[in-house]
């Protein structure tokens, strides 16, 4: 498997601005590829489309279980969050919990939260999330963790 | 109606059933709170439990623990994007009594562990949130919890309320809570069928595999993992909080990237998902822990801060039974004496640093933070797969590379200078020796 991205990875590259000088795709040339020529270094990203078993994201959040309460645990103060430019919440919650919206503040939906804590760690204005825990019994249940 | 009891311990994780139950073996009332339907509800972790340290608490353990798989064989994996180098070892001698490693689901393994403080007198009262301390005069008198009237009196409480632990940083034991100290671990469970893993891993009856991987969560510090359950395969990443934050990168897509790395994707050809999970883990060691006692209260687990995560040993489950134990030994001590002044209780951080949860974190201190630097996340993993390639990489009729060589062309290309490469050789030599 290493061999065919290897050889797509050179294949990809030949005729690029800073292998070219190398020859290396030049069927001619009669010296083997040096070590230093692969440049392995400039790590090549697996393009997206390659992911393996890709899962939606709502079968994701579909696979955990939950009690949901009427209240909410965790609140946002989101005149705090529309003065938030960097909004770390919202890529950083693992369960994708802080949407982002027009008027430029934080839709935040607690009913799916794994009560991990991520979000007040990172979160960079002190009282913007108030954080707790649900009241017992309920929340996220885990089973195969 | 307020109750009144002995010792109150919060949280039915390891650290809280150990401690219930050595309490309770002690011969004193305590009242084992669990904020989850039943413990281990709430709980997320890799996937390996080192058992030794129940040896004493429960004699012949294994016949009863709800173990998936025995660990016998260990791979440490060092990734970059397209390489992967591993070292494998296995072991018969694990596969059998007193065993060492073994995989479990926390829903079962909690809920078991607890059992077994039940069994000994504690009593567990799952459903049950404790949202703050009762104090008198500046001691924990006990908890308040969210039952109706849920006053919970108590001479001692022991807080093992996990990662996150409001009871001590509301009780001042916590100074500052810096980010950097934490990582968010962040998991699959997905279900291949035990045949499968079996062939796939080499493996037969229950035996196990646990894969540690260095590398391959770039650009943010951390690691992966891959254990394999009876029937299901465990993987995760765990992702240092603030380069997460830095990333603006969905944690879930670290995952998924790394599940599609070549070296890995084959291991989950045909699976499916079976549970997504996340939990946050204090990576940051001995220099990271808060306080540990006050006036009628200890903390113990990952409240406490006491996973052990230094690059090759990651462990927290034996961490926080350990301490959780101790803290329950120290509190059946004050009991027994009607001290419970932070001066008789901090008999407790004594005996953490004669044992060896303290003991092993103190010498290992200097590694968590070594660990997640990013030259041990990309630049020596890449140099060190570099280097094995272009020696396995056969180039006749060129001569063989010459190693030295090799090592230091592939340092200088990851920007390594010499004198770093040292240093970091001898703060792990310094720690390990």
């Amino acid at each position: 498997m290493k061999k065919t991205y290897a050889l797509r990875y050179l294949s990809s590259r030949s005729g690029s601005r800073k292998h070219n000088s190398t020859g290396h795709d030049d069927p001619t040339r009669s010296e083997p590829l040096t070590y230093e020529e692969l440049d392995w270094a400039e790590n090549f990203p697996l393009p997206d489309d390659q992911l393996l078993h890709p899962v939606a994201f709502e079968d994701r959040m579909g696979s955990v279980h939950f009690i949901v309460h009427e209240r909410a645990h965790i609140t946002i103060d989101n005149d705090t969050c529309k003065g938030c430019t960097t909004k770390s919440c919202v890529t950083a919650c693992p369960a994708g919990l802080f949407v982002p919206t027009a008027d430029g503040g934080i839709l935040f939906n607690y009913e799916q939260c794994f009560e991990c804590g991520t979000c007040y760690m990172i979160c960079n204005h002190k009282g913007a999330i108030s954080w707790s825990y649900p009241v017992g019994g309920y929340g996220v249940e885990f089973r195969y963790a | 109606m307020s109750v009144s009891t002995q010792a109150v311990v919060v949280g039915a994780g390891p650290a809280g059933s150990a401690a219930a139950l050595v309490l309770a073996r002690a011969g004193f009332e305590v009242v084992l709170l669990e904020r989850g339907p039943y413990p281990g509800s709430k709980n997320v972790y890799g996937g390996v439990v080192y058992g030794r340290i129940l040896d004493e608490l429960i004699p012949q353990w294994w016949e009863s623990a709800p173990i998936q798989r025995w660990i016998t064989r260990r791979s440490t994996v060092v990734l970059t994007e397209s390489q992967a180098l591993s070292v494998d070892f296995r072991t018969q001698r694990w596969k059998g009594q007193p065993f060492n490693g073994a995989t479990a689901y926390r829903s079962e393994f909690d809920q078991w562990l607890a059992s077994q403080a039940e069994k000994d007198g504690a009593k567990l009262l799952c459903s049950t949130t404790a949202v703050g301390l009762i104090k008198e005069g500046g001691k924990v008198v006990g908890v308040r919890t969210d039952r109706p009237n849920g006053e919970l009196y108590s001479k001692l409480v022991v807080a093992c309320d996990g990662v996150n632990s409001l009871l001590a940083k509301e009780a001042g034991l916590y100074e500052d809570v810096d980010a950097n100290n934490f990582t968010l671990g962040v998991k699959e469970v997905w279900y291949l069928g035990k045949k499968e893993i079996d062939n796939r891993f080499g493996l037969s009856m229950n035996e196990g595999v646990d894969i540690e991987i260095l590398g391959g969560t770039n650009p943010i510090a951390g690691g992966g993992f891959i254990y394999t359950n009876l029937d299901t395969l465990a993987i995760g990443a765990v992702l240092r909080l603030t380069d997460l934050a830095a990333s603006r990168k969905r944690p879930e897509e670290i995952v998924a990237r790394l599940r599609s790395h070549p070296a890995i994707a084959p291991w989950f050809l045909g699976s499916h998902l079976v549970e997504y999970s996340a939990h946050l883990i204090p990576e940051g060691g001995y220099h990271s822990m808060p306080r540990l006692v006050t006036d009628g209260l200890l903390v113990a687990g990952d409240a406490a801060g006491m996973c052990l995560t230094t690059g090759i040993w990651l462990e927290g489950i034996n961490y926080a039974i350990g301490s959780g134990a101790i803290a329950g030994k120290v509190a059946a001590a004050a009991l027994a004496r009607g001290d419970y002044s932070s001066s008789m209780l901090s008999k407790y951080e004594t005996e953490l640093h004669h044992s060896f949860v303290l003991g092993n974190h103190r010498r290992l201190r200097h590694l968590p933070h070594l660990v997640l630097s990013e030259r041990l996340q990309s630049r020596y993993p890449q140099a060190l797969c570099n280097v094995v390639e272009s020696m396995f990489t056969v180039r006749d009729p060129l001569p063989k590379p010459r190693l030295s060589r090799l090592v230091r062309a592939e340092l200088k290309k990851a920007g390594v200078r010499g004198t770093e490469l040292l240093s970091d050789l001898l703060s792990i030599l310094r720690d390990l020796q």
